[in-house]
Parts: C-alpha cells; sequence; structure tokens
C-alpha cells in the first residue's frame, strides 16, 4: 500500500506542470494563430539557409570555373596532359606578350601520388589503430591514444609543415640520399630530402586522425551481436574483427577514406614545404629514387605562385587547377554517395 | 511549475548576459575615447615585400613606441601581393623590393625609397667555397655549374635555391644575376627569404640568396667578386649588389600613412633603419 | 552411448589440425547418411531418449560463483547436463540464466569486470583451463541468441561462414552441401533455397532466428544454447522453432533459456529453475511441473511472481 501510495504522489507531481485538460480548449485562437506563424518563420528561415548555401556552392564553381575558362580554352586538353608549369610560369611572368602556354600534369600526378600515397598509408596505419582503438586496447592505453589521436586533428598544417621540414626531410636526406645519389640526379633534379615520400608521411599524419576517429566509431558502432555470433562460432577474435566487423564497419571505413582523401587533395601548405617547390614528375623509371624526386600539389601551386596572379594569364592558369581541384572534391563527395548507396543495396536491403 | 521555473531563469540570464555585455563594450568605448585624446592615433596596415617586412616591422615597432595611440600591422607576402593590395584599396602603404614598374607607375603608385640594403649570396657553413663570381652564380643558377667542385669546393651537388618568379628579389636577381634569362628547372622555388636560409642551414650543398637582414650565423655568405658581404663593406658602397627598398602609396600619403612616412625619412625613422639596413641616401 | 570424437581430444591439444565439419559429421554418426535416413532416425532417436533419462553426462557444473563489477550474478550454481537432452533454464528476468549460458562457452569472457570461480567441465576437461582452445570449444558448445542476428550478408554466406573459417580451402561443392543440410536441418531450406544470394537480412524475424540456428548447426556443434531465441517472434514462428528443437535433439544436447513456461513444458526432459542468480531447482520436467521440491518454485511455476 505504502508503495501505491507514494507512486501516486509522484504522478501527482509530474501532472502538477501540465496544465488540466480544459486548457485544451482555453488558449484563444490569436495564441494558436501565433504558434503556426512561428512555426512557419523557422520553417522559412531555415528554407533560406539552405538555399544561400547551396546557391554559394554554385556560384562558387561558375566563378571559379569563369575565371578559368580563358586558359582552359587556350591550352585545351594539354593543360591536363603537358608538363612545364615552372617554366610557363616564368615566361607569362616575364614576357613583354602575353603567354597563355600552361601543362599542369605535374600539378595533377603530384597531387595524385601525394594523396595516393598517403591514403595507402592511412589505411594500413589507420585501420590498424582503428581497430587497436575500438577492440583490444584496455581503456588506459585507449584514453590517451584517443586524446592524442584528437589533439593530432586540431593541430593547423602549418605546424605539419614546419616539423615535415625540421624533421622528416633531413631525416631522409641523411638516411635515403647519398652525395654520390644527389650527384648523379642534379641535372635531373635536386634530391634534398623534400621529396614526394616526405609529403606522403606528413600527408598521412595529417589525414590519420580523421580517419581513425571515424574507423573507430564505425567499427564500434557495430552492434555487438555481430562479434558475439560470429565468436559463438568458434571464430578466433581477431578473424570476428577482419571477417565481420570490419565489412560491416565498411561504409563508416568508406567514409572516413573520403573525408582523409579530400582533405589531403586539398592540402596547400604543408605540402609546399616539404614536399619539393618543384612542378616535377617524379619517373618510375628510376626506381625507388622515384620517391625520392620532388613534386609540387594542385593546391600548393596556387599558394606558391599567388603573386604573380597580377599577370592575367597565370591568374586564369591558377584558377584551371583551382577548377580541378573543385571538381575532384565535387567527385569525392558523390563516390561517397555512390559506395553507401551501393553498399545499401548490397547488404542492407531489404 | 517546474519547467517553468527553468526557463524563466534561463531567460534571466541571457538578459543578464545581454545587459553585462551591454555595459563592458560601453566601458570599453569610453576608454578608447579618452586614449584617442593623444596626437597621433590610429590604425595603419602595412603589406607588401617579404624583404622589406623585417625594415617594416622594426620601422613600425619604433614609431608604436613614440607614439602610444597608434597600432601598425604589418605583413609580408611579397612586392606584388603589396602592390596589388595597394591598387584594390585594401592598404595604404607596401613595402617594395624593386622599382615600380611604368604600367604601376601609371596607375598612380608613388615609391619612397626608404633604405638600401645587400642582396648576398649564402652557402652551408660546412661549405669550403669562400667567394663566388657573379658570372658563376649566374651559371648556377641557369643549371651551367652543377657541381661545388667546378667553384673550387667539394665533389658534390650545387642544389640552388630561389624565390618565386613573381618576388621583387627574384626580379631583382634575374635582372641583375641571370641578365632575365631563365633559371634552371632544376632550382627549386621556395616561399620566403626564411624557408630559403632553413634550407641552407638544412642541406650542406645548398646555395640561396638572401636579403643581408636574413643573414645569420647558421649559414655562410660568400664573397662577391672579391668582396665579403659584412656591414663595412656595404655601408661603404664595396659590396656590388646593393638595391634600394621601397615603400610604396597610391596618390599622395595622407593622414597617419603621411605621418608615419615622414617620420621614416627623418633622421629618427633612418637610424631605425641604419641598424641593420643602409639609409636611403648615400653619403 | 558414448562417441568417440576426434574433436573431443583436440580440446586437450589446440594445436591438432582442425578437421573439416564433413568429416567430424561423418565420425559422430558412425556412417553417412542420406539426409532423409538422418530425419527418420531423428525421430526415433527422439523416442528412445524420453524413455531413457540415464543419458551419459556431457556437462558438469561445479560450485559456479560469478561477479560483474555490479556485484555477484551467480551464486554456487550446481548442475548436471546429459547427453542429447533438452535443458529448460527458466526464471524471472535478471535470475542469472543467460549469465550463466554465456559462462559454458566463455562468451562472458568479452567483458572486462567478468569474474569467475568454481569449475565447469565438458567431457571431464575444465573449460576455463587456460589451456583451453576457446575456437575449438565454441564450435562444440553452438549458441543461438535472443535477438536473430544474422551477419549483413547473403544467406549462403550467413551459413558458410564458420564452416569457412574452420575449413579455408573448402571445396565450393562441399560448402554447398553443408549449407543445404543445415539450412534443411534448420527447416529454412524449402523457404529460401531460391534466394541463397539474398542478404539474411532481408528475411522475417523467424526466419532469420532459424538462419542463426543453421549457422550455428554448420559447424556440427554437439551442445546448442538457445538464449530465449523466441522471445521477439510470433507464435507462428515459435511452434516453427520449437518443432525444429525437437528434431534436433536425438543428436545434439540442447539447452535453452525461456520465458516462456508453456514452451519449456512443451520441449525439454529437464528444468532448471533460477532464482536471483541461485539455481533453486532442477528436475525431470514433468516431475519438476507437478511436485516441486521448493516453495519458490511451486510460486513461480504457479505463476505467482515472474
Amino acid at each position: 500500500m505504502e508503495n501505491t501510495n507514494r507512486k501516486s504522489v509522484e504522478i501527482k507531481k509530474i501532472r502538477g506542470v501540465l496544465p488540466s485538460s480544459e486548457a485544451l480548449f482555453s488558449s484563444t485562437k490569436s495564441q494558436a494563430r501565433w504558434y503556426r506563424i512561428q512555426e512557419k518563420i523557422i520553417e522559412n528561415m531555415l528554407l533560406l539557409a539552405t538555399i544561400i548555401s547551396s546557391t554559394a556552392i554554385f556560384f562558387i564553381i561558375l566563378f571559379v570555373a569563369k575565371e578559368a575558362l580563358s586558359s582552359l580554352k587556350h591550352n585545351g586538353l594539354a593543360f591536363f596532359i603537358a608538363g612545364g608549369w615552372d617554366q610557363h610560369i616564368q615566361e607569362a611572368w616575364f614576357s613583354e606578350t602575353p603567354k597563355w602556354d600552361f601543362g599542369a600534369l605535374p600539378l595533377i600526378l603530384g597531387t595524385f601520388l601525394t594523396t595516393g600515397g598517403a591514403l595507402l598509408l592511412t589505411f594500413v596505419l589507420g585501420t590498424g589503430c582503428a581497430i587497436f582503438l575500438a577492440e583490444l586496447a584496455p581503456d588506459a592505453i585507449r584514453r590517451p591514444v584517443e586524446a592524442m589521436v584528437r589533439l593530432l586533428a586540431g593541430i593547423p598544417s602549418v605546424i605539419f609543415g614546419l616539423i615535415g621540414l625540421m624533421v622528416v626531410v633531413p631525416f631522409i636526406m641523411d638516411n635515403f640520399i647519398s652525395n654520390e645519389l644527389a650527384l648523379k640526379f642534379i641535372a635531373v633534379a635536386p634530391l634534398d630530402g623534400q621529396s614526394l615520400l616526405a609529403g606522403v608521411i606528413v600527408l598521412t599524419f595529417m589525414v590519420l586522425p580523421f580517419y581513425v576517429t571515424v574507423a573507430t566509431d564505425a567499427i564500434r558502432a557495430v552492434p555487438k551481436p555481430y562479434k558475439e555470433a560470429s565468436l559463438a562460432l568458434g571464430v578466433t577474435q581477431w578473424r570476428s574483427v577482419t571477417k565481420v566487423l570490419i565489412p560491416v564497419a565498411i561504409p563508416g571505413i568508406v567514409t572516413g577514406m573520403i573525408l582523409a582523401s579530400a582533405r589531403a587533395v586539398g592540402e596547400a601548405i604543408a605540402l609546399s614545404m616539404v614536399s619539393g617547390g618543384m612542378a616535377f614528375i617524379p619517373d618510375p623509371s628510376h626506381g625507388l629514387v622515384f620517391f625520392l624526386e620532388p613534386v609540387r600539389v594542385m593546391a600548393s601551386a596556387i599558394i606558391d605562385n599567388k603573386e604573380a596572379m597580377s599577370v592575367k594569364a597565370i591568374e586564369s592558369a591558377l584558377f584551371g587547377v583551382g577548377t580541378i581541384l573543385l571538381f575532384i572534391s565535387i567527385l569525392l563527395s558523390l563516390t561517397a554517395r555512390l559506395v553507401f548507396s551501393w553498399y545499401q543495396k548490397q547488404v542492407m536491403a531489404k | 511549475m517546474l519547467f517553468t521555473g527553468i526557463s524563466l531563469s534561463k531567460k534571466r540570464l541571457v538578459v543578464l548576459a545581454i545587459i553585462a555585455g551591454l555595459v563592458l563594450s560601453a566601458a570599453a568605448f569610453l576608454t578608447t575615447n579618452q586614449a584617442h585624446a593623444a596626437k597621433l592615433s590610429g590604425e595603419l596596415h602595412i603589406s607588401g615585400s617579404n624583404t622589406v617586412f623585417p625594415l617594416s616591422h622594426a620601422l613600425a615597432k619604433e614609431f608604436m613606441k613614440r607614439n602610444k595611440n597608434v597600432k601598425i600591422t604589418v605583413t609580408g607576402p611579397g612586392t606584388n601581393v603589396g602592390i596589388q593590395d595597394l591598387l584594390a584599396g585594401k592598404v595604404p602603404l607596401a613595402g617594395a623590393s624593386r622599382p615600380l614598374k611604368p604600367e604601376e607607375k601609371a596607375q598612380g603608385l608613388k615609391a619612397y625609397v626608404i633604405a638600401r640594403e645587400a642582396l648576398v649570396i649564402v652557402v652551408h657553413p660546412k661549405n669550403k667555397v669562400k667567394g663566388l663570381t657573379m658570372e658563376q652564380v649566374m651559371n648556377i643558377y641557369l643549371g651551367k655549374i652543377t657541381n661545388w667542385k667546378d667553384v673550387g669546393g667539394a665533389d658534390a651537388p650545387i642544389m640552388a635555391y630561389s624565390r618565386p618568379p613573381a618576388s621583387g628579389t627574384f626580379d631583382y636577381f634575374n635582372e641583375l644575376f641571370l641578365k632575365k634569362q631563365p633559371q634552371a628547372p632544376t632550382v627549386k622555388m621556395l616561399e620566403t627569404h626564411g624557408l630559403n636560409r632553413e634550407a641552407v642551414v638544412k642541406n650542406p650543398n645548398a646555395i640561396a640568396y638572401l636579403a643581408f637582414a636574413y643573414v645569420n650565423k647558421k649559414v655562410k655568405p660568400v664573397a662577391l667578386n672579391g668582396v665579403v658581404p659584412n656591414k663595412k663593406t656595404i655601408e661603404k658602397g664595396q659590396y656590388p649588389v646593393i638595391r634600394p627598398l621601397f615603400h610604396v602609396t597610391k596618390g599622395e600619403p595622407t593622414g597617419l600613412t603621411k605621418e608615419f612616412l615622414k617620420w621614416v625619412l627623418s633622421p629618427a625613422g633612418q637610424n631605425v633603419v641604419k641598424k641593420e639596413y643602409l639609409p636611403a641616401k648615400k653619403k | 552411448m558414448i562417441l568417440k570424437d576426434p574433436a573431443k581430444d583436440s580440446i586437450k591439444d589446440p594445436f591438432v589440425p582442425l578437421t573439416i565439419p564433413g568429416a567430424l559429421e561423418k565420425n559422430r554418426n558412425g556412417d553417412q547418411k542420406s539426409l532423409l535416413g538422418n530425419q527418420k532416425n531423428l525421430l526415433k532417436g527422439e523416442k528412445a531418449s524420453l524413455k531413457n533419462q540415464e543419458n551419459s553426462l556431457r556437462m558438469e557444473v561445479k560450485n559456479l560463483d560469478a561477479w560483474y563489477s555490479s556485484g555477484q550474478v551467480l551464486e554456487r550454481i550446481n548442475l548436471p547436463i546429459f547427453e542429447n537432452e533438452i535443458l529448460a533454464l527458466i526464471g524471472p528476468s535478471g535470475c542469472g540464466k543467460s549469465t550463466f549460458l554465456r559462462c559454458l562457452n566463455r562468451l562472458n569472457d568479452l567483458i572486462k569486470s567478468f569474474r569467475l570461480q568454481g569449475q565447469i567441465k565438458l567431457d571431464d576437461f575444465d573449460i576455463y583451463d587456460p589451456g583451453i582452445d576457446l575456437a575449438i570449444l565454441r564450435r562444440k558448445v553452438g549458441m543461438v541468441f535472443q535477438h536473430p542476428n544474422p551477419f549483413p550478408m547473403s544467406i549462403f554466406d550467413n551459413v558458410a561462414f564458420g564452416v569457412r573459417e574452420i575449413n579455408r580451402r573448402i571445396k565450393r561443392t562441399e560448402l554447398a552441401e553443408i549449407v543445404e543440410e543445415s539450412l534443411r536441418q534448420a527447416s529454412l531450406w524449402d523457404e529460401v533455397k531460391d534466394k541463397l544470394n539474398v542478404s539474411g537480412l532481408s528475411l522475417s524475424g523467424g526466419q532469420q532466428q532459424r538462419l542463426c540456428i543453421a549457422r550455428a548447426l554448420a559447424v556440427r556443434p554437439e551442445i546448442i544454447m538457445l538464449d530465449e531465441p523466441c522471445s521477439s517472434l510470433d507464435p507462428v514462428s515459435t511452434a516453427h522453432i520449437e518443432e525444429l528443437l525437437l528434431m534436433l535433439r536425438a543428436d545434439y544436447t540442447i539447452i535453452i533459456v525461456t520465458h516462456n513456461l508453456a514452451q519449456a513444458r512443451r520441449i525439454s526432459h529437464r528444468m532448471a529453475f533460477f532464482l536471483s542468480g541461485r539455481l533453486i531447482e532442477h528436475g525431470n520436467t514433468a516431475e519438476m511441473s507437478i511436485r516441486p521440491q521448493c516453495e519458490e518454485t511451486e510460486n513461480y511455476l504457479c505463476g505467482r511472481f515472474g
């Protein structure tokens, strides 16, 4: 009895907050109308925000493409498949008559090489790290490591560039480049440690935290029954992770990879500091020296050559590079959507 | 009642916060207004040359010490960016490490020589090479000399560093050393003097050109045409590569900009210049 | 009937090479049986085991205590589990039935704060011995969970998953045979034979649970544990699964946790009644239903609480 008494008291306490049922009818019409207006205002404000942000993106694309048009028109396909960027910049800058010839192939390749290399390393290191954090690590290790990963994500890219320049570049020069090697290649490109390899390493550490955070969450979000079911079948912990948890977490992992690649493709400052400062195309026929040769990525080229923007031809060519970057990022987000819907169809569909 | 109580106190908090904010900003407004009672006041932003940046910075610091209510910010993205900023009306004053081009003059820009300075060739302290001729420097940057052995050094590759083509310093270097020939594709172009210096510090085979103000103990300036660059040789005008540095305005300077420029060219301002640079006027 | 099983010996030595499930099956039944023959045998076996209550001891739990971080959850449990019986664990929710079940295949090891004292023996081997190969233990003691949890893969891959993990070089045809057999055993074959490549998640709840049973059967366990397998299913699916368990019991030892007393009475040989972490009483289902020894059991069976 006592128990039920207390319950009813509690219910009264809660009910006390609500007005009595008559209030349902006593609120005036004007009040009701005011609520409706409020809702409408909020709705319309949200709509407005959506319109503004989407049109902003539209106008950015339009603006960049418009500026790029004259260079792209002049160069045509050559803009994408011809080299000589640095020379073209010099010529366009010093020439008395406007020079419109530009070839951005070294920049495009540089971007793909650094991004691809960094993504590969990120996938290997990051997936391992994510599995460790989500599945294996005891709390005492997991917490500080997760905090560190989050901290890493917050470090501005200039700092990464500086550390790369102070640590990674000298390390590469001291350990991989002998005097003889540098002498042999001096007519091709100066091997001074600022290289594709340095770019890939620095870029990896820049995008790793994003990937690890997303991938860890994705693995952690896999419903526990999947893992239990696998373990209960006599499958080992490790195989359960790789065969059940990872496949289920794939959308999250792919999302993490795309996030990482979006960041990697657009990275300018750090790469401009460590990857070489030369629009050079590394030559695979040089063997492993390939990785020690300098590259310049698209985003860095825009930053490095910004001073020359006062020359119309250079400005337009830089916007051309910007257009490529823009399309790559649009492509990346489209791929993300496609992969996701494909996955849903493949696995989750009813 | 419980919930209404919470929302009421929330509202109160918001109101309180707004009032507090108003009071604080009013107070701040009053104090700044009081401070403006002094003679010279206001803000000035200087953009422009990476070479002139340390000088502008030192001048601004001294000027602010003398005029407590003036705030001057200085950035050094490069001569051409500064000139663009100036033309766009973003800044009233810009540093420049090269003379104005005719078309720039046509747009109403005016340049004032505020100092002169040496451009020095630096190498790693361990490098045996003590001096180069201007022709050797040219051939190095044209890619015709690639081994230190050929200029009296060790058997090692010469890694040449330069500034981007659009920088004022490169303009100057290109004209004076390279006779306007394009530098070799194997020359690396780094954004700033600082990055060029770091490259030389890190790389025993490196060579780069720096504004004299950027030279420190970690790099070795080499003699050019037999003259070692130091304060004495530069001041006496013995060192061969001395160039003027400018402050540029659009049209006649006014207000704070005018006062600042006037002070820079006055003996007091030139005393600051003399600490690291040559004064604007030759003795 | 005591079975000679190579897998049994392998518990002693975790490095014994894995035998393929097909071979295991052969050994268990002494010869190769057609599926139909197998089912006939199942029915015969059912009758036989109903009569014969003195089956051989398969597992034995001795003085089991268990703790979570929240406190003790199992206290002094002593319970034998016999070959080819259906043992129903009953009791109100939170009484420790599921925890007890998860002790038997050491799935509680996943919980960091879990601690255990006492002994659980499978054929005279202590399963908490540090030398035990967990993979082999869990292959012998299969488990079906409360909520159907098929993997987000095709129906075929769901069933084949465990088998592939045991023998990664298994032939496609052999694998298909095992999958079909397991699905038939789980009476799901006829419903899914035309859509084996469809995601397991596309099935209905009852079908999903039978898929999970097929998945558990595919690795040829000896003991199957089911943790309230019907709690989230409709009556028709429940009836389906009960039928299925009755068919399976000749070949397997089945431990089922259930909330549903009527279900326990319908399908089990023996019942074990848990209350607040203690095993109050266990015994023959019929006897216990008519003449419970303890008052709590009687109260529970009469529906006075729970």
